[in-house]
């Protein structure tokens, strides 16, 4: 009667549905990992080694954090996505030293200064990028290589198609920013041509509509950008997925990219002219659908009910809209991220996710 | 016969099919040291009226139920009496128990019961007769005779409600009661509605179980109301009175001033045995199951046989089991041992292996909400787990800690492992004039 072959220090329920925060951080991660593969192959195999600097730093950085804590999460994967969403939005010919230390910057000072996982009000990957983009503005915003598939040749120095863009026009706004990239000797590959021929022939002939060339280039990611963030459709496809397993939520990204491209559309387009905005361009050309689906699906830094979700994301999507159409940078939508995330105790205030405390709110 | 929507917020839909058994309930072997525990209730321990060295016969008093919610205990088995021992039983909790060792012939075992008319018994007499005989309510270890009395004070009970729902959704032991023992069932059911007179009567089943449900719907018996049937979706935990009461609400077959009276099938086949046959409360059908058990069975086993005697009669663990858990892998109680003897309160004991438990390290929260997405009570979890780890347990109420039925459902979906449930527990347990 005294032996105790089973544990008795357990309490009800007994089973469980299974999932666990590190496998939601582990399963994250993997999504992300077609885009560096596509990635590598676009810009040659040092996207690899950026991705991996990024991620020994976060580690480090964790693992000396959990001794100082004595606290172990090393196995949460938590690092490890930050660190890769880090390396997805730097620059393929950045140097090596920029995403080591904005990793451990993101871990150390943004997650850990407060207490780890689960305490950090920012998104860490968002701060880190952050980070970069005011010390090392220079490379940051130049690191830019020309795809193989473009130039012919490895390592080609070249702009983005923002950066070009507001070259091209002095900083004017166009509506057919494609045309103006056109006409300013922007390359565009052979690829595109042929996809683009037989979309129209296929797809959107029959539909009466024509798809200009260029936008094929955009989604696959035939273009000077960051490392993860070049292959739009991939980073869609991934969210799909993820979305489908219900290992993130919708709300947030979902309105994030309509608020996004709908004020694109309004306000994106040339001088005072209304609704003649490229949204598909906006979308595609820049990093705001990498910081949609992965920096605005992380659960710990945005708020919990659906309606605040939904709003945090609207309101993420239309200042990285502002900053980018207004703002100084090419692409703030980091920027814009962090500030909604100042912003969740409000709305998990306004909006509360149970149904008893919006009971009490209404009385 | 009627389908009811019994969550409005909340509710868990839990992975795996109902136990499928390859026959139908059996005898469980007899104990050969049946071990009683005193206390089979939620009440005070019963008091021991044997001594070591005494012959008991089978279903003689042991123990006499003193105080509120407490219950009289008889011997499963003729024999004699042991000794008097300390037993540890599920959860950890100890008590006295009484060690009947088998011997002698039986008295009602495998004799036809001789039948009492109760059909000519007053009310007061049935009540009795169920004291005398020891039931007990299995959901709350209330005992069944102190239950109805609580309709004695003038407002008398207006529905009886037959749930077939149980705490655990794979748990087939009360509807197969229903089809097996339809006659003994109806007839306790007749002998309640004597007792309590009620208006009406629903029988309340899964949406799986429709088929037993439909049998049952109109059935009405020489005494009573008919009893109606409805059908709620498979969602856990369905078998709150909570939620039935509210699903009854929303179809406005109830109102909210309804007084109730929930009772579960195998208990309605004991108020027959008690009444009809004079048999005390000796023996319960206990599910077998879970994923390390060989071949899970309803064994109808009599108190204070071993739960390792009825998983040996199951054919022995297939798996190693990382945890014994008794009466549902969700609000259930994890057991120390094997020898933890069957109580009237057992419905199931479950060998659960480590691809059911699914342990993992507890983590932080990371604020995901999925807890409250599955909270049935619209209580906000994650806010709760975090004032109770600051110690503000008078916070935790005004958050609606008391509406929690620590059903155990933010748990189970928690995907930082955090024991939601257990720390609920804890804080109920807190003097409410506490703070810190």
């Amino acid at each position: 009667m005294t032996r105790n072959r089973y544990p008795i220090v357990s309490a009800a329920p007994f089973i469980h549905v299974g999932r666990s925060t590190s496998s939601l951080c582990f399963g994250a991660a993997a999504a992300l990992l077609p885009a560096f593969a596509w990635s590598s192959w676009i810009f040659g195999p040092r996207v690899l080694l950026v991705a991996m600097v990024s991620i020994a730093a976060a580690l480090l950085s964790e693992g000396g954090a959990n001794l100082l804590a004595r606290r172990y999460t090393l196995g949460d994967g938590s690092a490890l996505l930050s660190a890769l969403i880090l390396a997805a939005a730097m620059p393929p010919g950045v140097a090596l030293h920029i995403p080591a230390l904005s990793a451990s910057f993101a871990i150390l000072v943004v997650k850990w200064s407060f207490g780890g996982l689960g305490g950090n009000w920012m998104n860490p990957a968002l701060a880190g990028i952050a980070f970069a983009q005011v010390n090392w503005h220079d490379e940051m915003l130049g690191g830019w290589v020309m795809p193989r598939i473009l130039s012919g040749v490895d390592g080609l120095s070249a702009s983005t198609p923002l950066g070009y863009l507001a070259d091209a026009t002095g900083g004017a706004r166009v509506s057919l920013p494609l045309e103006v990239l056109k006409q300013a000797g922007y390359p565009v590959s052979a690829f595109d041509g042929r996809a683009t021929g037989f979309l129209n022939d296929h797809v959107f002939g029959p539909l009466g509509a024509e798809l200009p060339g260029g936008y094929v280039d955009l989604a696959l990611g035939f273009r000077p950008g960051a490392i993860g963030e070049v292959a739009g459709i991939l980073l869609l496809f991934a969210s799909v997925i993820l979305i489908s397993r219900k290992m993130i939520r919708w709300e947030a990204p979902f309105s994030a990219l309509l608020a996004f491209g709908f004020l694109a559309r309004l306000f994106g387009g040339a001088g005072g002219d209304f609704m003649s905005g490229d949204a598909l361009f906006a979308l595609f050309s820049g990093g705001f659908i990498l910081t949609a689906v992965f920096a605005l699906a992380d659960p710990v830094t945005t708020p919990v009910s659906r309606p605040a979700l939904a709003l945090f994301g609207a309101g993420a999507g239309a200042l990285a809209f502002a900053f980018r159409r207004w703002g100084a940078l090419p692409d703030g939508s980091a920027y814009a991220v962090l500030i909604m995330n100042a912003l969740v105790p409000l709305l998990d205030k306004a909006f509360p996710p149970s149904g008893r405390a919006r009971k009490r709110r209404d009385a | 016969m009627k389908r009811l929507r019994n969550f409005r917020t909340g509710g868990l839909l839990i992975a795996g099919e109902p136990v499928r058994l390859t026959e139908q309930a059996r005898n469980a072997y007899l104990p050969a040291i049946a071990v009683v525990p005193l206390r089979q209730h939620a009440g005070a321990p019963a008091r021991c009226v044997v001594r070591p060295g005494d012959r008991v016969e089978e279903g003689q008093l042991l123990g006499r139920g003193e105080g509120r919610a407490s219950a009289d205990v008889h011997s499963p088995v003729p024999g004699l009496v042991r000794r008097v021992s300390r037993v540890r039983l599920a959860g950890g909790v100890e008590c006295d128990a009484v060690e009947v060792a088998l011997s002698g012939s039986f008295s009602r075992l495998g004799k036809p019961p001789r039948l009492t008319p109760w059909r000519s018994m007053q009310r007061h007499e049935i009540v009795r007769a169920i004291r005398d005989r020891g039931l007990v309510r299995a959901s709350d270890g209330i005992p069944l005779a102190e239950a109805l009395s609580a309709f004695e004070d003038g407002s008398p009970c207006e529905l009886i409600v037959v749930t077939a729902l149980t705490g655990e959704p794979r748990n087939p032991v009360e509807v197969q009661v229903l089809s097996e023992r339809r006659e003994n069932v109806l007839e306790g059911f007749e002998m309640l509605c004597r007792v309590l007179a009620p208006l009406s009567a629903f029988a309340v089943f899964d949406d799986a179980d429709a088929s037993v449900a439909l049998a049952w719907d109109g059935v009405k018996g020489s005494e009573g109301p008919p009893i109606q049937a409805f059908t709620v979706p498979r969602m856990f935990p369905q078998h709150l009175p909570g939620r039935i009461d509210a699903a009854l609400l929303e179809a406005r077959v109830t109102t909210s001033t309804t007084r109730s009276f929930f009772i579960a099938p195998s208990l309605l086949a004991e108020v027959y045995e008690a009444v009809a046959e004079e048999k005390p409360s000796l023996e319960r059908c206990v599910l077998v199951a879970g994923g390390a058990v060989k071949t899970p069975a309803i064994l109808k086993a009599r108190i204070g046989t071993s739960i390792g005697a009825l998983f040996e009669e199951c054919g022995g663990f297939r798996h190693t089991p990382q945890r014994i858990v008794l009466d549902g892998a969700l609000e259930g109680r994890v057991c120390p041992d094997l020898d933890i003897p069957i109580t009237k309160t057992t419905a199931m004991v479950l060998a659960l292996t480590a691809e059911e438990t699914r342990t993992r390290p507890e983590r932080a929260c990371v604020r995901c909400g999925v807890c409250v997405q599955a909270c049935p009570e619209g209580l906000d979890p994650m806010r709760l787990h975090k004032l109770y780890g600051k110690g503000l347990f008078q916070d935790m109420r005004a958050e609606g800690l008391g509406e929690c039925t620590l059903c155990g459902a933010c748990a189970y979906a928690c995907p930082s492992r955090i024991p939601l449930a257990q720390c609920f527990a804890t804080a109920m347990k807190r003097p409410p004039e506490e703070t810190r």
